[in-house]
Parts: C-alpha cells; sequence; structure tokens
C-alpha cells in the first residue's frame, strides 16, 4: 500500500470497503471483490505499478470504462484493479498525416468530438460510446453499427505504448498507415482483454466524416425475406454504413413500451447510407427496390436528420423496452455472435426455437450487415432454475452458431461469459494463445483467470441474488453460482 | 444495531433492472468530479445491492459514497432501463439510518429539526425575520422554507415585496422545516408524518386557498411527500407559476443574464417556461440558454443534501455550473440553487430580478 501511495498520491489509490468492492463491477453478469483500487495518470506510474505487482505476484486488472460485457475488468482473483479515468489526454492531432494519439482513458465520444471540430473522427461506434474508453475499445477489439463498411477497432490501430507485464514498456506499431517492419504485435495486444500488458498510449488510425446520410427501413412478414435483402444488397453490391436487424421480440417490446410508431412485423432491417447526395440517392433507389423484390410488407426512406434520430431512437428503445417487461430482467448471456451474413435468417430462427424449448425469452438484434447478432436474455434472475435454463441455452445458442460458421464473439470480447464457448470453439488454437500467455507473463499476474484460464462453466460469482430468503435477504451463497 | 434491508427489499428488481450499462456516469455531475466509479449512480446502485446481500459492512466509506448525491435525477430521467435510480438511493439511505448508520452532520440537523424546527441557527418563529405577523385568515399563504428565513432572506423580501406590490391578499406561517433534508437523511416516514401534519394544520386552518414556494424542494415535500399521509386542502404553486399570472410593469434593463433550472422545478416537475417567460418580461434584458438547459440542466451541487456529506464537492459543482454561465448574471427559481451558485459568482432568483426592476 505505501509503495503504490508513493507512485500515484495517497487520493489515488483507495482499499475503502466501497472502492473495493464496485472496482469488482463492470457491465457483465460477473464480479468479484477487489483488494485495493489505483489511478495512475502517466506511463511510468503504470509501469511503477506493475513492477510492483510482479515482484509480489499481485493480479493487476486494467479498467477503462467499466463497459466490458463479459467479466474483462471484474478482478476474478482479486489483486489490483488499475482505472485509466486519469489518463484522459489526446497527446496529439495530426488530421494531414490521418492520425491521432491518446492516452488509454479517454471516452470514444470525448475524442470524437474533438476530431469533429477538424471535420475527422475514428468511425467504430459502439453503443457504449458514450462511456467506453479507447484503450478498453483497443484491447477488447470493440466495434459498432459501422463495421460493415469502417470495420472494427482494430482496423484503426497503428501503434501503441504497452506497460509489459515485468513493467517494461515496449513500443509495439508505428505512426505510419502502411507497416512491414517485423511482428505485428500492436494486433496481439488488440482483443488481449488486458492479460499481455496495459496499453498506455495509442496511435489511431482517423477518418474523414461522410458529408451526408440515410436510412431505410424495410418491414418483413417473414425473417427470411429479411436475411434475403440484407444479403442482395451485399451482393448487389452497395455497402451500406450500417444495416441494423430487429426481430419480432424486439418489435412488438418496443411498440408496446413506448407506442413506436413501427410496423407490426416478424423482422425490421434499418439500413444507412452515408456519402455524397447524388451517391446516397442512387443506393437508396436500389435498396428499396432490392427490399421490395424480397417481398417487404413495409419500405420507408428519410433523410431528415429529426426522422432519422427518430427511427435510430426506436431501434435503440430495445433495451428499456425489454427491462419494462415485468418479472425479467435482461442479462449479458451469450449477447455477441456473429456469424456469416447469409446464415441470420437460420440462426434467428434457431435462437427463438432454443427460447421455447427452456422457457425463457430471447429477443435479437444487432449489425446484420455484418453479421454481428446480439441476443437479450430475459430471466427470473431471482430464481435459480430460472439461470440453470439460461446457462443450458446458452450452450444449445453456440451449437448453433458454430455449426453455421460463426464466431462466438463479434465484438463484446470473451473474458468470463463466453470463455467455455471460446475453448470448444478454437480448440486448435489454444496451445499457441497459452504459449504466448507464459512467454509475457510468466507469472500470470496480467488479468488471470480470464479466456482459457477461465475453468467451468458461467454461473459464477454472479451479481443477481440467485434466491431470495422469506425475510428477503438472498440466500447464503447466492452469488457463488446457483449451484 | 444490525442492518436491515427494509426498504431495500421493495426496490430488489429496481436493483436487478439495471444492466450497469455506465451511461449514467456520463450525466452524473458528482461523477465527472470525483471520477471514481463508486461516486456514480452505477456504483451506488451497486453499494445499495452490497447492503441489501449482506455483502458489505456499512462503514464510513460506504456511507460517504451513498450520500455523495445531489439527487438531481438526471441520471435517472437519462436511464436506458429507466430504473428508478432515486428509489434505490433513497431506500439505501433509510436502512442504513434506520440501523444507526449515521454520518455525523446528517445526524446534527435531524436533532436541530426536530427540537428547533429548523437545521440552521435561525430563531423560531421564522415570520419574525421579516416583521409581518401571520394573519388568522387569508387567500394565499407564502411558505418561505428554512433556506429564505436564515440564509437567503434577500430572496424572501423579493417574493413578499412582490406580493405586496401587487395586492395579494397573503400571510406568512408559523412554520417548521418542511422535512426535505431529513427525507435526504433517510428519517422515518413517522418523524416525517408529524412535521407535515403541523404545517398542514398552521395552513389550513388559515383558510388558505393556495400556497405558494420559493424553495421547489419544499414544494416536493407538501406535493409528493405530505399527500402521502393526508389530503391536502389547499392547491401548491412555485412562486414562478404565481407570478406568471400577474402583470406588473417593469423598468429597462441591459444586464446579461442566463438561467438556471433547479433540478427539482425543471426536471422534478417540468417547470421550464415559466422562468424563462417571467424573465423575458423585463424590457431588454439580454437573455441567453446555458450550452446544458432545460432538461439537461446541470445540477448546482446543492440538492439531495449533499454538502453535510461532502461540502467541497457540492462548491466544486457550483463552480462546473457557473463556469458555463461565464460573464452572465445567473437567474434561478431556488434559494439552494442561488445560495451555493453564489459562491462562485453573480447569482439572483427570478423574484429578486422582478422585483429590482418593479416600476414602484
Amino acid at each position: 500500500m505505501k509503495e503504490l501511495e508513493t507512485i500515484v498520491g495517497p487520493e489515488n489509490v483507495s482499499t475503502s470497503a466501497a472502492d473495493t468492492y464496485v472496482f469488482g463491477f463492470d457491465s457483465s453478469i460477473h464480479r468479484h471483490k477487489a483488494d485495493v483500487v489505483v489511478m495512475p495518470s502517466t506511463t511510468e506510474e503504470v509501469s511503477a505499478i506493475v513492477k510492483l505487482a510482479n515482484r509480489y505476484k499481485i493480479p493487476v486488472v486494467a479498467r477503462g470504462g467499466g463497459t466490458g460485457l463479459s467479466g474483462h475488468a471484474v478482478p476474478v482473483k482479486g489483486g489490483i484493479v488499475l482505472s485509466t479515468r486519469r489518463m484522459t489526454r489526446i497527446i496529439d492531432v495530426r488530421v494531414e498525416d490521418l492520425y491521432v494519439r491518446v492516452q488509454p482513458g479517454i471516452i470514444n465520444d470525448d475524442l470524437n468530438k474533438v476530431l469533429m471540430e477538424r471535420s475527422f473522427y475514428f468511425p467504430p461506434t459502439p453503443g457504449s460510446g458514450k462511456v467506453a474508453t479507447i484503450g478498453g475499445m483497443v484491447a477488447n477489439n470493440a466495434s459498432g453499427m459501422r463495421a460493415i463498411k469502417y470495420g472494427a477497432t482494430r482496423d484503426y490501430v497503428m501503434g501503441m505504448e504497452v506497460v509489459l507485464p515485468t513493467g517494461d514498456i515496449a513500443h509495439f506499431g508505428t505512426r505510419t498507415i502502411k507497416n512491414s517492419t517485423g511482428y505485428q504485435l500492436d494486433r496481439l495486444i488488440v482483443g488481449s482483454e488486458g492479460t499481455l500488458g496495459i496499453i498506455t498510449e495509442i496511435t489511431l488510425r482517423i477518418m474523414p466524416v461522410p458529408e451526408n446520410k440515410a436510412l431505410v427501413l424495410a418491414a418483413f412478414d417473414d425473417l427470411r425475406k429479411a436475411g434475403q435483402t440484407i444479403s442482395d444488397v451485399i451482393a448487389y453490391p452497395v455497402i451500406p454504413s450500417a444495416m441494423e436487424f430487429m426481430d419480432k421480440t424486439c418489435i412488438d417490446a418496443v411498440i408496446s413500451a413506448f407506442n413506436v410508431n413501427f410496423p407490426h412485423s416478424e423482422a425490421i432491417v434499418m439500413i444507412e447510407l452515408d456519402g455524397h447526395k447524388a451517391e446516397i440517392a442512387e443506393n437508396m433507389a436500389i435498396v428499396e427496390k432490392i427490399a421490395a423484390d424480397a417481398g417487404a410488407i413495409e419500405v420507408r426512406s428519410s433523410d431528415d436528420p429529426d426522422e432519422m434520430a427518430e427511427w435510430v431512437a426506436a431501434r435503440k428503445a430495445v433495451l428499456p423496452a425489454m427491462s419494462a417487461m415485468p418479472n425479467r430482467a435482461s442479462v449479458a448471456l451469450a449477447d455477441d455472435m456473429s456469424v456469416p451474413i447469409s446464415k441470420i435468417p437460420d440462426a434467428v430462427v434457431a435462437f427463438h426455437e432454443i427460447a421455447e424449448k427452456y422457457d425463457i425469452i430471447i429477443a435479437t438484434y444487432g449489425h446484420a450487415g455484418d453479421g454481428n447478432l446480439h441476443t437479450k436474455f430475459l430471466l427470473d434472475v431471482n430464481d435459480p432454475e430460472a439461470w440453470k435454463r439460461g446457462e443450458a441455452a446458452v450452450g444449445e445458442v453456440y451449437a448453433v452458431v458454430n455449426s453455421l460458421g460463426g464466431t462466438t464473439s463479434g465484438e463484446h470480447g470473451i473474458a468470463i461469459t463466453k470463455a467455455p464457448y471460446m475453448r470448444e470453439e478454437r480448440k486448435d488454437a489454444l496451445a499457441a494463445m497459452i504459449a504466448i500467455k507464459k512467454a509475457l507473463d510468466p507469472n500470470n499476474i496480467m488479468n488471470p483467470g480470464k479466456l482459457f484460464e477461465w475453468e467451468g462453466l458461467i454461473l459464477a460469482d454472479l451479481r443477481y441474488p440467485a434466491k431470495v430468503e422469506e425475510d428477503g435477504r438472498p440466500a447464503e451463497g447466492f452469488g457463488k453460482g446457483v449451484e | 444495531m444490525a442492518f436491515k434491508p427494509n426498504r431495500l427489499n421493495s426496490v430488489v428488481d429496481e436493483m436487478n433492472t439495471c444492466t450497469a450499462c455506465a451511461t449514467c456516469l456520463v450525466t452524473c455531475d458528482v461523477f465527472q468530479v470525483l471520477q471514481w466509479d463508486s461516486s456514480s449512480p452505477r456504483g451506488r446502485v451497486q453499494l445499495a445491492y452490497g447492503l441489501y446481500t449482506g455483502e458489505i459492512e456499512p462503514d464510513n466509506s460506504v456511507l460517504t459514497r451513498i450520500y455523495q448525491c445531489t439527487k438531481c435525477g438526471r441520471s435517472e430521467q437519462e436511464c436506458p432501463s429507466s430504473v428508478k435510480l432515486l428509489d434505490i438511493f433513497e431506500a439505501a439511505r433509510h436502512d442504513l439510518f434506520e440501523a444507526g448508520y449515521r454520518l455525523e452532520n446528517y445526524e446534527r440537523f435531524r436533532n436541530k429539526i426536530l427540537t428547533e424546527g429548523n437545521p440552521y441557527d435561525g430563531e423560531e418563529p421564522r415570520w419574525k425575520v421579516f416583521g409581518r405577523e401571520p394573519k388568522e385568515r387569508a387567500e394565499v399563504a407564502y411558505f418561505m422554507g428554512c433556506k429564505i428565513a436564515f440564509q437567503e432572506q434577500e430572496m424572501g423580501r423579493a417574493t413578499i415585496g412582490l406580493l405586496e406590490h401587487l395586492g395579494v391578499d397573503y400571510t406568512l406561517l408559523d412554520e417548521t422545516c418542511c422535512g426535505a433534508p431529513l427525507v435526504n437523511a433517510g428519517v422515518s416516514d413517522e418523524e416525517i408524518e408529524k412535521i407535515a401534519r403541523r404545517n398542514v394544520e398552521e395552513i389550513a386552518k388559515r383558510g388558505v386557498k393556495t400556497v405558494i414556494f420559493s424553495c421547489p424542494s419544499c414544494m416536493i415535500s407538501f406535493k409528493d411527500l405530505y399527500s402521502q399521509f393526508m389530503d391536502l386542502p389547499f392547491e401548491m404553486r412555485h412562486e414562478v407559476e404565481f407570478f406568471r399570472d400577474y402583470g406588473m410593469e417593469l423598468k429597462e434593463t441591459d444586464e446579461k443574464v442566463t438561467y438556471h433550472d433547479p433540478c427539482h422545478l425543471g426536471r422534478h416537475y417540468g417547470i421550464y417556461d415559466e422562468p424563462r417567460e417571467l424573465i423575458a418580461r423585463v424590457p431588454g434584458i439580454d437573455f441567453e440558454e446555458m450550452e446544458n438547459s432545460r432538461e439537461k440542466a446541470l445540477c448546482c451541487g446543492a440538492g439531495g443534501s449533499m454538502k453535510l456529506a461532502d461540502k467541497d464537492l457540492g462548491v466544486k459543482i457550483g463552480r462546473i455550473r457557473m463556469e458555463e454561465a461565464g460573464e452572465r448574471t445567473v437567474i434561478t427559481a431556488c434559494p439552494n440553487c442561488k445560495n451555493n451558485l453564489a459562491i462562485s459568482g453573480r447569482v439572483k432568483s427570478v423574484s429578486e430580478l422582478l422585483y429590482e426592476n418593479l416600476k414602484k
């Protein structure tokens, strides 16, 4: 403690009951208490903290916005939670060289606000962009609804500074657009979920902000017709800037909760087009025709900012609409699979069958343009049986995803909640992952217990009371897993 | 006394509904200053959950974090899952207080309110401050509240001056603290109900038809809290609503002003237009909105009796709000906002602006 206080100052270290408890949560279903929370502001401070941790073999878990949905920032082995909240500087904006250098704690939307003053931006658009930090996005390879045209965070990382598990400071990648200089170690750190080092500076490629946008909304009475439209648009080829999908469960929920002006239907696809006005107009006509030919029951188009904002808000209303359902809470289980784009209808039909079999509600929406689906599991979180059914359903969902040639996570990452399914999917890659981890982190201090190290299934360290006794207190041992 | 989650039991569904998405971190002025996740609304929900499950002991660190909230309501308004955050925080405060886990300042406030009728060092009855004895009967009663009586008397003088200038048949009251600081502390309903009965009887016996308030928090105590215990035989209005119905002749001014929406008046009651209309009536006044106004208004930093838990934090939040106003005089409609914002710049109430510009 004393040594940590010397490194960052006593006001930036805490072992208080309140702080160590809260820093044990993120946006996932898990939580585990930290031993100490520390908030450095410089690379040198991070390096000194990690050297200390490595000397005493104490776990270090880096934390950005704490918005991970799979338990990335949950310190399952206790130890130090290192928050990047004080590392929020934009070091250098170089629009002429197409890059920006930032500290990891800067928030996605805060960075974009500054870049947009110069008509540039960092395109991945995570739903949590208001709160997610760039460091967290890089460590997780986050993305969002614009990935179909603009890619994921990985596609914008040019270089980075990393504090390795020994505390040594290393620079990976470059500040140039091109780079064929040795191992692409910056790519290795992207998506490493804090297990290989702590990112202390990032050089990001930036893009000019598109001039105009328009939206086409198409509603279908049959999932397969929606799927056909998605595939036909891409194959035409028209590459939209986003192509969002909602299933009937989502549509019914937003209409019922918020009286949203959406057609009652089996599926809605919202297609965003960007670029020059003429190009948008031409593509809009193509998309409208494709949707109509596929048998859409309704097609609407708009380039009016207010109307588009209304449609986007209705799409974003899925979450609160789900939360409004009585006796059920929306939990992050199997929330982020990716399948080949043409397999979306097969996946959604299968998810509906699984939901029925296990008597849970699974609402599916997501970034149809890149095959990345999000499912919302709605459970009575106080009922251990509901959790067990949920866990069994997750297993079946991933079996379907694998059989369709998909992957466990498109953009939310693995950490805890998807670890068993990653192990299953990437069987023959595990040995290489483990070898890399051992080589870089011999004392296993960096976010230990995650990814391939996670043991067992996923109902552990739950942040929900699985059972409540008559006096209102949760049953003993509730949060340690329902069994 | 052992901690029992008596009231937290009633908000378990709310705690479960929170998806921990962290949207509330952006909209929380407390978090924006402190930058510790445990000082955010999400953090407070998690602490409430920890108290409910018995996983954490309510030590001083937990108490401080739970009370580091101005109850401005902005995070609740912006919550994508519509979680009733304030209900969770109030339940936590209530259960803590009941079990005897109390921050010293709140305990002191409670004792003063229950024994002396107000939390400040002021002598009751408060109508004496303004030299106007309560009338036996009147159409309108002015419930001034503790802040006006003992800390922001200029604001009270302006309201009284306007009432008299407009010829309103009004009376002051032998009132006692409305109880809002007790609710913020977490005091039991029984203690609040006693206060409610005393204040309501004091008003009802004078045949009052309309009660007007300068303080939006006092108005909440009446409208939202007292009404749970009894029928209130009078109409309740904030002074900006009341004065809007009256014409007044006003002098010209070239003062540059802006308006700070009090959370309890704006977000809670949706009263956004009335104060702006009154300001606009002053001929020549140079009015400009702040970047964050109306529904998006930032808190003044004094809400929820938070300064009892962390005075510096309240002042810092107020300073951020005043920086937004720049060189402009900040007009507001709440004595608590005025009191805290005035630490960092020039502030007056709508009533003061009108009164000083009256053609008398």
